[in-house]
């Protein structure tokens, strides 16, 4: 087997490991004490709401490390007749 | 949203779904397996589970694929597309225990971690036919993964309905990705014609479909794909030319493009509003939907909003732009440029000018 192969397949899996455990952690203390800070509809303590969103947080734990770390709650979208009711508003 | 999040929003219509969804796929696994059993009794009952797994998230992945443009062709199918996303988790969980039974069947012996076994074992990624077909399995799996794990309307909130949207589009990728899996994977060990013209059938029903649901909804949007589009026929004051309040039946609405978007016009007790045709929840299609109880109702998953302000009632907190309507005769004239969400319009009266 091509050794360069296997040592390229470890070195990104360990770095997908890595990545996953530092948001495993995250995702633990985000559902626990942050998710309010971020999403008022993060109200109670439903547990089994909080349990099933964590491998998101997992997946995508630097948005919103980066949210909580800028004191910003969650976006609003952006769609065409937002962007143009925005823009006519901050034209007058 | 305005009401606390729950693991899931109970209802008895996605109870009936659940039950429905998880009763077939429990009575094809068995059936698989019997049938398996019945064609070749020496076949191994754990290489039996391993295509059995895999072929049901994959036909459950055709399914879900066609709900999307058949609901946008008959609306008989939008009780499908009410709890689709349990349908999504239930073909991921079928597709984990596919990758996971076939990692320990196939890659769990030898001194390499069976995860890396998988891209090791076969290196051939520039031979076409031998290319390592688990790559493209595992890399569906990914994407299978993190539309899972984003299903909850959490994230539609915390992403956004547009990004949510681009991301849960990366199931046609899954998909163009789990084809490939499939042909260099089960078809090259097991070259059976009928297999081969099912994932054939399958692969030119889904691209079939989404076609003609493309080129109807082009036409619709007065920009066919094939025919010079029709221009907005706008004023001097900016308001489009909408056609007349006859056109439209009491409590439903028209769907004009304005300002690069749908608009949905009601008509509703003697009155016409006009709001953008996005629904904040999943940007459901509101001019689709009809007044319900004096609220605009998503006909996806029944997000409601008041037709003169395009606010949720209370406890919700959704807001979507409105526009400025006024009438001339019998004809409906829209504002070219929609007004920030939430703002109350004065909606236009039928027959007082």
């Amino acid at each position: 087997m091509d050794s360069l192969a296997i040592a390229v397949v470890e070195w990104v899996i360990n770095l997908v490991r890595a990545y996953a455990i530092a948001g495993l952690v995250f995702a633990i203390l985000f559902v626990t004490l942050f998710i309010k800070q971020l999403d008022s509809g993060a109200q109670g303590w439903a547990l089994g709401f909080r349990i099933l969103i964590i491998p998101g947080v997992v997946a995508f734990w630097p948005m919103f490390a980066i949210r909580l770390l800028r004191g910003k709650g969650h976006p609003t979208e952006k769609t065409a007749h937002r962007l143009a009711a925005k823009q006519s508003a901050g034209a007058q | 949203m305005g009401v606390a999040y729950k693991a899931v929003q109970w209802n008895r219509q996605k109870l009936v779904y659940d039950i429905i969804l998880l009763t077939t796929v429990v009575f094809y696994l068995f059936f698989f397996e019997g049938i398996s059993l019945h064609l070749s009794s020496d076949l191994d009952l754990k290489g039996i589970w391993i295509r059995a797994f895999g072929s049901a998230a994959f036909i459950l992945l055709h399914i879900i694929l066609s709900i999307g443009p058949l609901s946008r062709l008959s609306s008989k199918f939008l009780p499908l597309l009410y709890n689709r996303r349990h349908m999504g988790v239930t073909m991921f969980t079928l597709a984990l225990l596919h990758a996971r039974d076939a990692l320990a069947w196939y890659h769990d012996f030898g001194n390499l971690e069976p995860i890396v076994s998988l891209f090791v074992s076969n290196t051939h990624y520039a031979d076409f036919v031998r290319f390592p077909f688990e790559a493209l399995g595992g890399m569906a799996l990914v994407i299978l993964f993190l539309m899972a794990a984003t299903s909850h309307d959490f994230w539609l909130t915390n992403l956004t309905a547009p990004v949510w949207k681009t991301l849960h589009m990366g199931v046609y990728l899954a998909y163009g990705l789990l084809v490939g899996h499939v042909v260099l994977g089960a078809l090259e060990t097991n070259p059976h014609p009928f297999l081969s013209a099912a994932v054939g059938v399958g692969f030119v029903w889904i691209v079939g479909l989404h076609l003609i649901t493309a080129l109807r909804e082009a036409e619709k949007d007065g920009v066919p794909l094939f025919s010079q589009a029709i221009k907005s026929n706008i004023d001097a004051d900016g308001f489009v030319h909408i056609g007349s309040v006859t056109d439209i039946p009491e409590n439903r609405a028209k769907i004009a493009v304005i300002s690069g978007e749908r608009v949905a016009i009601f008509k509703y007790d003697g009155q016409i509003s006009a709001i953008s045709n996005v629904c904040q929840h999943q940007n459901g299609p509101l001019g689709e939907g009809k007044i319900v109880d004096g609220c605009i109702t998503c006909p996806w998953h029944g997000y409601q909003y008041l037709p003169d302000s395009g606010i949720s009632p209370p406890p919700f907190t959704e807001k979507i732009p409105t526009f400025n309507v006024k009438i001339q005769g019998d004809q409906i004239l829209v504002n070219a440029i929609p007004n920030p969400p939430g703002t109350p319009v004065v909606p236009a009266v039928i027959g007082q000018e």
